[in-house]
């Protein structure tokens, strides 16, 4: 879908319309924005955090090799608003999984968008930096920024989104996760095996509707796993 | 100083010299792209693209750079559309593009007779750089900075994240295929000097050599010039005193570059692991476990 909103791939039925302009192969939208999978780059490149930065608006920079002051100067101001400034002259292979996804959101920032487009920003990130994201992506959220996500984690994140689109070849349900998390939507999305249940605030929470045991635990005095007590029992009716 | 200035006696070695400080610059600072972006083998493909325009182009009685130019800008040009093709890798169609039009080369020089010297395409031959390869050079050198130079920022955005510098507005497949131009020229350029099987080692060494040693951009940039430079100067003198051909005498002294900055970039991080030690430091370095990403 990001592709598709990006301008990456072809429109092959129907028509692609960002901010107002109709989008085709080769021609992204402007006042875009966006955030790829941390994966997606080589984190050995050498360049610092604040090239980076810099090198989300070098579209519209002059084509000479170095960066005006004023240039220098906002992605200052993006990193500094982002909270990672102290890194500005660290090198990209430095930083953390968080960092990393902050100096993304910035670099989308420098270009000065409208709409910012996230693949998957929590994947390969630990539960406080997801929780950090969400935060920084609510309050551009509450400032006029457009943002979408595409996202598998339906209780972190979806949760805590105002609206989701579940897409599955077709759009199988939009709106507030309140009325789109169901055991309905969820098994036509992702099929069956999936169940909701709600949290004491009465949000919805997915869980497995059958949740399959690995191990009971482990025998401290021989190290060894413990099966679990129906297959500990089948295990003793095998034939030896 | 004798061993120096000895061989500026001999006109061709200040041709030589003048030529051979173009190329090792160009293909210094030609390497940091084919470096980052992964396609040494880009350089390979078109060296053997260039034996066979040249052997092609001769056959047919036209200038050598005539057909070393028409044949490299063609497959740089059919790499270019092929890779843009789904479910191809750049690797896969340098492959076939590029071993295609050496394989014809060789077939066209079979069935005609021509004077060409061989050996001196394959391997570089200093006494063949005349004032026209030196002019060819100095404007495949300009084209080049100017290219750089104007397009420095996108084509850094573009080596480092094609997919967003693409949805950022960067005409990225306009810099891919400026690239792959400008690697064909710097060839076509190279081949009087370095000798076209020896181009691939002059477009990889120089940048696998300073990032070893260096940690920005443009000091990976800076950094592969100079010793792209240093290797064609050190190497033009081992070639004329040793009377070995220029090229492996070039790739051979840049190749002793990469081996001081592996060993010292090797010295260097066997330091800082036992000054963190040292220091009851047992964070895991920065390139295995960045802090804060889970194991």
């Amino acid at each position: 879908m990001l592709r598709l909103l990006t301008g990456s791939v072809e429109v092959r039925r129907g028509s692609v319309e960002v901010l107002g302009a109709r989008v085709t192969r080769g021609h992204p939208p402007r006042g875009v924005g966006y955030v790829p999978q941390l994966g997606s780059v080589d984190w050995d490149f050498p360049l610092t955090v604040r090239e980076v930065v810099l090198l989300g608006d070098a579209a519209s920079s002059a084509a000479v090799p170095w960066f005006s002051r004023s240039e220098r100067r906002r992605a200052d101001t993006l990193l500094d608003r982002l909270g990672i400034a102290s890194l500005a002259t660290r090198s990209i292979a430095e930083l953390s999984g968080g960092q990393r996804q902050r100096m993304f959101l910035a670099r989308a920032l420098a270009r000065r968008s409208e709409l910012l487009l996230l693949d998957e920003p929590t994947s390969g990130v630990d539960l406080a930096t997801r929780a950090e994201v969400l935060r920084l992506l609510g309050e551009m959220h509450h400032e006029g920024l457009t943002v979408v996500i595409t996202t598998h984690d339906l209780n972190f994140v979806a949760a805590h989104l105002p609206r989701i689109v579940c897409i599955n070849g077709t759009v199988i349900a939009d709106g507030h996760p309140d009325q789109v998390i169901t055991e309905d939507v969820l098994t036509r999305t992702y099929g069956p095996g999936l169940r909701v249940v709600r949290d004491p605030d009465g949000r919805p929470v997915v869980a497995d509707a059958a949740p399959i045991p690995l191990h009971s635990g482990t025998d401290h005095r021989t190290g060894r796993i413990v099966p679990p007590a129906d297959e500990a029992g089948s295990a003793r009716n095998m034939p030896t | 100083m004798r061993l120096l200035l000895e061989p500026f006696a001999y006109a061709f070695f200040g041709r030589a010299m003048l030529a051979g400080v173009l190329v090792g610059a160009l293909c210094g600072a030609l390497s940091v792209p084919v470096v980052l972006k992964r396609m040494s083998y880009v350089g390979h493909g078109l060296a053997h693209s260039v034996i066979g325009g040249v052997a092609i182009g001769v056959a047919l009685g036209a200038d050598l750079y005539v057909g070393a130019v028409v044949a490299t800008v063609v497959s740089a040009v059919l790499i270019d559309r092929v890779a843009a093709r789904r479910g191809l890798h750049p690797d896969a169609a340098i492959g076939i593009v590029t071993t295609a039009a050496f394989a014809l080369g060789i077939a066209v020089l079979a069935v005609v007779p021509t004077r060409l010297n061989l050996e001196a395409i394959l391997f570089g031959n200093i006494l063949g750089v005349d004032t026209r390869d030196l002019a060819v050079t100095a404007a495949v050198a300009a084209a080049a900075a100017l290219v750089l130079f104007v397009g420095y920022k996108r084509l850094v955005f573009v080596v480092f994240d094609p997919e967003v510098a693409a949805v950022h507005g960067v005409p990225v497949r306009r810099i891919e295929l400026a690239l792959n131009l400008v690697t064909a020229a710097v060839v076509v350029a190279s081949v009087r000097v370095l000798g076209a099987l020896l181009i691939a080692a002059a477009v990889v060494l120089p940048a696998a050599g300073a990032r070893l040693v260096t940690r920005s951009f443009a000091a990976l940039l800076a950094t592969a010039t100079v010793l792209g430079t240093t290797a064609s100067v050190v190497g033009l003198y081992a070639s004329f005193h040793f009377d070995i051909p220029s090229g492996p005498a070039i790739v051979l002294v840049g190749t002793l570059g990469f081996i001081i900055a592996y060993a010292v970039s090797g010295s260097a991080a066997r330091r800082a692991r036992r000054g963190g030690s040292a220091r009851g430091d047992t964070a895991p370095s920065a390139s295995t476990a960045p802090p804060g990403v889970p194991a």
